[in-house]
């Protein structure tokens, strides 16, 4: 098992390149946003989540404001460069980029709902917070790590557990609670049904799917599989077979679900490509190429002069 | 009792991965005040689960596709009349991102429920219709000749077992200026 068992060699580049990439992710998700937006509706729509219930109600109310809404996404994307980056002092940055996400994510939950889609990717962010995350592919760049060596992989192997995790409870709750009418019965019919008004714009294909019963049959099948390799999602971290599949199932139906419920969790797919693979095999890949092409590019440049 | 069944099963699938030697020599390498950071972070995921809440943000339970539904759905679509009397379907997803997007979608179709409950509530319907009137300044800002003068709110039903939609029923209109 000790061979399978996921991200037991990290380099700090490694880590340093999971750093970039969720920093990088987070500037695709804040920077689209109109974050004003908030400020426009109605204060009584703002109901506070967690322990944001903890700072008066008039603290929340004076940030939102539209001025003071477009100074705090500015301040949250300078942050998230410079996290994405690496700058030094890291911790800092990091640490104060992650307390604004809090506070983003949570404020545009205060005005809806708690929906899930970017949860893993702020717990993944605590974890960059915690760790060395920018002693490799940082800029400026460090001289020698400050890391003790086993930090690195400790990092990768638990942002990839808090990201698994969450699957795990999700099929847990579905079986306990619903099996096996949610899969038998019209459940699923239901969803693609209702989940088809949530974009107007969207591809229209889960009202289509339901006109085609071989198609709902296959989709119901598909939820029974994807349910059993959610339930089993943690076991990713230990056995490398499996994680391989559980990729390809999970990622597809990340996108089935993108196509038939205009729901798709963009991020959770990239940080399961992120995370629950070879994450040091590839970066060291990448690097290779990269420094090869660089290699073949120099002779030339001197050839020109 | 429910709760404690997902909590076994749970149980169940994390034994392997906490038996692994080397899961545990790795976390148990790293120093106590990363140990135990990441151990809340694991302790607050499971709670969130378990025993929190859908606003215990930012460590929730993940229930999604978890209960059982039936029948055909509701649909609830917003039509935007504008100043030069053209009609355009009023999409958040046109001004936000697409999870801001999918939020506000949700955050209306809960207004309109709760309306359609109590169509006399007075709070209600002013949030509903301020809420509608941010949406349609975010089409102004973009076509400031041509703004949103009212709001149509209607339903449709879509037939689960065939994915037919029936024709828009007017519930009502939110006059802006």
């Amino acid at each position: 098992v000790s061979a399978g068992v996921l991200h037991q060699r990290v380099s700090p580049a490694t880590l340093g390149v999971v750093r970039a990439a969720v920093f990088a992710i987070w500037l695709a998700v804040i920077v689209p946003d109109p974050l004003h937006f908030l400020g426009r509706l109605p204060d009584t729509m703002f109901e506070p989540v967690g322990a944001m219930k903890l700072v008066p109600r008039e603290a929340w109310l004076a940030l939102l404001e539209p001025a003071a809404l477009d100074a705090f996404k500015g301040v949250l994307i300078a942050l998230l460069v410079l996290a994405a980056v690496g700058l030094r002092p890291y911790p800092a940055i990091a640490a104060a980029a992650a307390l604004m996400l809090t506070v983003h994510q949570g404020l545009v939950r205060g005005f809806t709902f708690t929906n899930h889609e970017e949860l893993a990717l702020l717990v993944c962010t605590y974890v960059l917070v915690l760790f060395p995350a920018a002693d490799g592919f940082a800029w400026p760049a460090r001289r020698t790590p400050a890391g003790w060596p086993g930090l690195y992989p400790a990092a990768l192997l638990a942002m990839a557990l808090l990201l698994l995790l969450p699957y795990c409870g999700i099929a847990a709750h579905r079986i306990v609670s619903a099996a096996p009418e949610v899969f038998s019965g019209d459940s699923l019919p239901y969803w693609l049904a209702s989940l088809d008004g949530l974009d107007r714009d969207g591809w229209g294909v889960g009202r289509w799917v339901l006109g085609e019963p071989w198609l709902v049959g296959l989709l119901k099948a598909g939820f029974v599989v994807t349910t059993l390799f959610e339930l089993l999602a943690p076991l990713c971290l230990i056995l490398p077979r499996f994680r391989r599949a559980w990729i390809v199932v999970v990622v597809s139906f990340h996108v089935v679900n993108w196509f038939t419920l205009n729901l798709f969790f963009w991020q959770n797919a990239l940080l399961i490509l992120l995370l629950v693979t070879d994450t040091e095999a590839w970066v060291a890949r990448g690097r290779s190429r990269i420094e090869a092409a660089a290699a073949t590019l120099r002779p030339a440049r001197f050839a020109r002069r | 009792v429910s709760a404690l069944a997902e909590a076994a099963l749970i149980a169940a699938v994390l034994a392997p991965v906490a038996l692994s030697r080397s899961v545990r020599r790795t976390f148990l390498a790293i120093d106590r005040p990363r140990q135990a950071a990441l151990a809340a972070m694991v302790a607050l995921t499971l709670a969130g689960q378990l025993v929190l809440s859908t606003r215990s943000f930012p460590f929730v339970d993940w229930r999604m596709y978890g209960s059982v539904a039936e029948g055909d759905a509701v649909a609830y679509e917003y039509d935007a009349v504008l100043r030069s009397g053209r009609t355009i379907a009023l999409v958040p997803g046109r001004y936000l991102a697409p999870e801001s997007a999918d939020r506000m979608m949700e955050a209306l179709r809960r207004q309109v429920e709760r309306l359609r409950a109590a169509p006399a509530a007075p709070a209600d319907r002013r949030e509903h219709e301020q809420t509608l009137a941010a949406l349609a300044g975010m089409h102004d800002d973009e076509h400031p000749g041509d703004p949103v003068a009212a709001v149509l709110v209607t339903h449709r039903t879509v037939a689960s077992s065939s994915g037919e939609r029936s024709d828009p029923g007017h519930l009502w209109t939110v006059r802006l200026r």
